[in-house]
């Protein structure tokens, strides 16, 4: 049976899909991750693991279209096109006035990556289903990493799998629900972001795969991982998470910290400095990982710059986040193993123990 | 398995589009018709590789079809915009066949299957080089340099090296000797021949030996040359062992037959040993068999046996063989023909089993001289091949072999030729002597397999003689003398029953007389047909 495999950060996901790897049997197995990151880190892990075999593969997503919808198949849907790799499209969409096979080509023949779910799928769909079964042929069983960002058509094609021969495993968080794999498809928009949930549990009422929701983080102590799960909306009823990280330091927990304790704060802990984008204050402009771009990292301490917002709440829990912002500032406190920092104004006003020298 | 192969442009081959059988595939054709074209296509298909180099290096302007570049450069110098000659080779496999990674409808059939394309066309990075060579004052020889190399599977994907479960063991009768003792591909057998472990093993221990050497030996001479060479070379002067690539184990252990070193043993032996290799190397590893003329260097009985190996080769796997060979032929099978002619192919089915069977028994049937033969006459006898090539000598001045007319003697068992022929629906002209039936009785009984104008049946009228020497005699009647002489048959004798008696004798004397004499109408008929065929 397919299987979703809903987890907190720190809820070894990525080694669940390690451990299938070491089954040991001769089955083909595919591996896709939505970051070039994902890639790697699991690569090593097979690595780490002796467990890398000629069996298996690691893919990203785009990389997956391409190779097992768009080139073999592409004729199915336009006959003429050649294709020839892929266009990445960050900020404005060039294909927004475009039509017919241009929506999805440039003039060199490369797929335009915001919508090359849409052109995988349209794809699938004329190949008469001739795409799955060859993708049938490849692999037993495809695992998909960080499933919480597929969105739009993604989805049609994560359900056209599902509902294929081949073992479909995915794991995510979809309290992570930070990225998406493209920002114009607007296919599937009930269920963006933390919304997804609710995608998973309709296929799990089509009977094609079955949800197993995980609360244990072996990452982040219980103090850190309580207070992430009380920055998400409640509507979303995600179990409260459990964790199994013990260890005591001696600065354990979550801090609020004063803008004048900072330099004190990061030349005693060292800890990694996250913030919302660019635009937002650091300490002497220091430097920073966005919110968005840490997932799947873990350090064992944390110091957030938050956005206003995240302030607001923090002084009024009725003031809730919004659902992408509340997944934002759970990556963010969600990387660290025994602490987080947290930068305000007036330290004293926050219901959190404050720290200083 | 192999279900299609599609060239176009590549040598002899304007276009070809093959569908071998599963098993063996004997491929025949006169010299020149690309036999060995086919299977060189197979490989580079496969390969990506020819003679063990990559395609790029080999790439040569004459790997073009000669006529397609020709009228390219015909249209070009009238001014005429056309598209530049491109080659496609792809191999197409069953649609449910490993590797399904290579399936696709990347393909110029768009069929949906696993399979690999070789495509030599214009690079488009250097499509302005391209047409400023086109407009300079250029030879008429297709500017390569400018063309590039995409090898990929129908998928789309390119390839950088063949595909594991794609191994093609090749087998060449033609030996060329290589300077490393060994061939490439054979070479490549015994790598495919070694398993896994015992690879890792051999390399493991080759690696210490050179080691060892590098620093018990060479370190003791490098010291030396050091000490000598110091005051006059200002630079570290030493010997190393060879690290790169070509001094790995496979490069240095070779096989030997019966403790001679392979390259020392005859190419009878060598041929024999490649085949019975291929036997024994893994499926996997050799999915496809590719043999050339293994009727080269192999005496009768070696032949024998490496017709028995081939069968048994290509019981579990897609075998091609070329041959010239009619024992070959005659020995695999009829019905696994591929006949080449200029560069296409001809059509070869609906071959009765009976008459397989029949030509699998005559193993020294010249079965070939009748499938390639550009014009074919079929006799019964060596009398009547005397009399009739000096019968045509005498009609046209020439030999029939000047023509191009194959003459045949094939017996009574001209009805299997003839169904041969009428399978590949080529020519044939039958002579034959009316026996105690009618001339319309044979005909009538070869129905089935004649065709006017093509294939025709020529009888000797029955009033003028149930054989060749009455019907002789009565072509002669008036001039009986004159044979009388010729066959020197004396005044006592029945001239009929002596020739009849003396058959082979008269016939070369009347072949070699320095007059002519008369032949029988029907004679005449098919000199006449085979002349305008």
């Amino acid at each position: 049976m397919n299987k979703v495999i809903l987890a907190p950060a720190g809820g070894r996901k990525t080694q669940t899909i390690v451990d299938l790897c070491k089954m040991g049997d001769d089955k083909k197995r595919l591996i896709v991750t939505f970051t070039t990151t994902g890639q790697k880190v699991i690569q090593e892990r097979l690595w780490k693991h002796d467990c890398y075999t000629s069996n298996i593969e690691v893919s990203g997503w785009y990389a997956f279209l391409l190779n097992h919808f768009i080139y073999p198949y592409v004729y199915d849907k336009y006959p003429m096109q050649s294709v020839n790799g892929l266009h990445f499209v960050e900020g404005r969409d060039p294909t927004r006035y475009k039509s017919g096979s241009k929506r999805y080509f440039d003039s060199l023949g490369k797929v335009y990556s915001n919508n090359i779910g849409k052109l995988a799928f349209d794809i699938a769909q004329a190949s008469e289903g001739a795409c799955i079964e060859r993708l049938q042929g490849i692999y037993h069983e495809i695992y998909f990493d960080e499933v919480q960002d597929l969105g739009g058509n993604d989805l049609e094609i994560l359900q056209m799998l599902m509902e294929s021969g081949i073992k479909i495993i995915a794991v995510g968080d979809v309290r992570q629900s930070t990225l998406k794999t493209s920002r114009t498809d607007r296919k599937n928009s009930d269920y963006n972001g933390l919304d997804k949930i609710l995608w998973f549990r309709k296929m799990e009422t089509k009977g094609i795969c079955k949800i197993e929701e995980r609360d244990v983080t072996w990452r982040c102590n219980q103090e850190i991982i309580d207070f992430a799960d009380s920055v998400l909306p409640k509507k979303f009823e995600f179990p409260p998470t459990r964790s199994t990280q013990n260890k005591v330091t001696g600065h354990d927990g979550v801090f609020v910290v004063s803008w004048e304790n900072v330099r004190r704060y990061i030349d005693c802990f060292s800890p990694a400095c996250y913030r919302y984008s660019v635009s937002t204050n650091t300490l002497d402009g220091g430097k920073a990982i966005n919110f968005g771009l840490c997932k799947g990292e873990t350090v064992s301490r944390g110091l957030i710059y938050p956005t206003g917002p995240i302030k607001s709440f923090l002084l009024d829990p009725k003031k809730q986040l919004t659902n992408k912002s509340a997944s934002l500032f759970y990556v963010a406190i969600t990387r660290a193993k025994y602490s987080v920092a947290i930068v305000v104004e007036e330290p004293q006003k926050y219901n959190i123990e404050e720290w200083s020298p | 398995m192999i279900t299609r192969i599609h060239i176009q442009n590549y040598r002899m081959f304007k276009k070809l589009d093959f569908e071998p059988k599963e098993g063996l595939n004997i491929i025949v054709g006169n010299n020149e018709a690309g036999k060995s074209t086919l299977l060189e296509a197979i490989t580079l298909v496969l390969n990506g590789r020819l003679n063990g180099r990559w395609v790029s290096d080999e790439l040569n302007p004459y790997w073009f079809n000669t006529e397609v570049v020709n009228e390219y450069f015909k249209d070009i110098k009238d001014g005429k915009a056309v598209v530049p000659p491109t080659i496609i080779i792809e191999v197409y496999f069953g649609k449910n066949d490993e590797p399904q990674k290579l399936r696709g409808k990347n393909n110029q059939y768009r069929e949906d299957c696993p399979g690999i394309a070789l495509i030599i066309e214009p690079d488009p990075e250097y499509v302005d080089y391209f047409n400023s060579y086109l407009e300079s004052d250029h030879p008429p020889i297709l500017p390569i340099e400018y063309y590039h190399i995409v090898w990929r599977g129908f998928d789309g994907k390119p390839l950088n090296r063949r595909p594991i479960e794609l191994g093609a063991c090749i087998i060449d009768g033609r030996t060329i000797r290589s300077t490393r003792g060994i061939d490439v591909q054979t070479r490549q057998m015994i790598s495919d021949y070694i398993d896994q472990n015992e690879s890792a093993d051999l390399s493991v221990a080759y690696r210490q030996a050179r080691h060892s050497l590098t620093e018990e030996i060479l370190d003791r001479i490098n010291k030396r040359i050091e000490n000598e060479t110091k005051s006059i070379y200002p630079r570290e002067l030493s010997l190393q062992m060879d690290q790169s690539a070509s001094s790995s184990w496979e490069y240095n252990v070779v096989p030997h037959i019966d403790s001679i070193p392979f390259s020392m043993a005859g190419q009878g032996q060598q041929v024999l040993t490649k085949i019975a290799l291929a036997l024994k190397a893994s499926e996997e590893k050799s999915k496809f068999v590719i043999i050339e003329e293994p009727e080269n260097h192999l005496s009768h009985t070696s032949l024998h046996r490496a017709v028995k190996l081939i069968e048994t080769l290509a019981n579990d796997r897609q075998t091609f063989i070329a041959t010239h060979s009619s024992y070959v032929l005659n020995r695999l099978g009829l019905d696994r023909l591929v006949l080449l002619h200029e560069g296409n192919k001809a059509k070869f089915e609906d071959l009765s089993k009976d008459t397989i069977d029949y030509f699998k028994k005559q193993s020294g049937y010249d079965t070939l001289r009748l499938v390639l033969a550009r014009k074919l006459v079929i006799v019964e006898g060596p009398t009547d091949e005397m009399l009739f090539n000096r019968a045509y000598h005498d009609t046209t001045g020439r030999e029939p072999i000047d023509d191009e007319i194959d003459v045949i003697t094939q017996g009574t068992r001209n009805r299997r030729a003839l169904e041969l022929c009428h399978v590949l629906d080529r020519s044939a002209i039958v002579l034959r002597d009316v026996d105690a039936q009618t001339p319309e009785y044979w005909r009538d009984k070869a129905k089935e397999f004649l065709k006017e104008g093509l294939r025709e049946m020529f009888i000797g009228e029955k009033e003028h003689g149930t054989t060749l020497e009455p019907q002789i005699l009565y072509a002669n009647r008036d001039n009986i003398e004159q044979i009388k002489k010729i066959v020197g048959c004396t005044d006592d004798q029945d001239l009929c029953e002596f020739m009849t008696s003396h058959k082979t004798e008269s016939a070369w004397r009347i072949a070699n007389s320095e007059v002519s004499i008369n032949y029988p109408q029907y004679f005449a008929d098919a000199i006449k047909l085979v002349r305008e065929q």
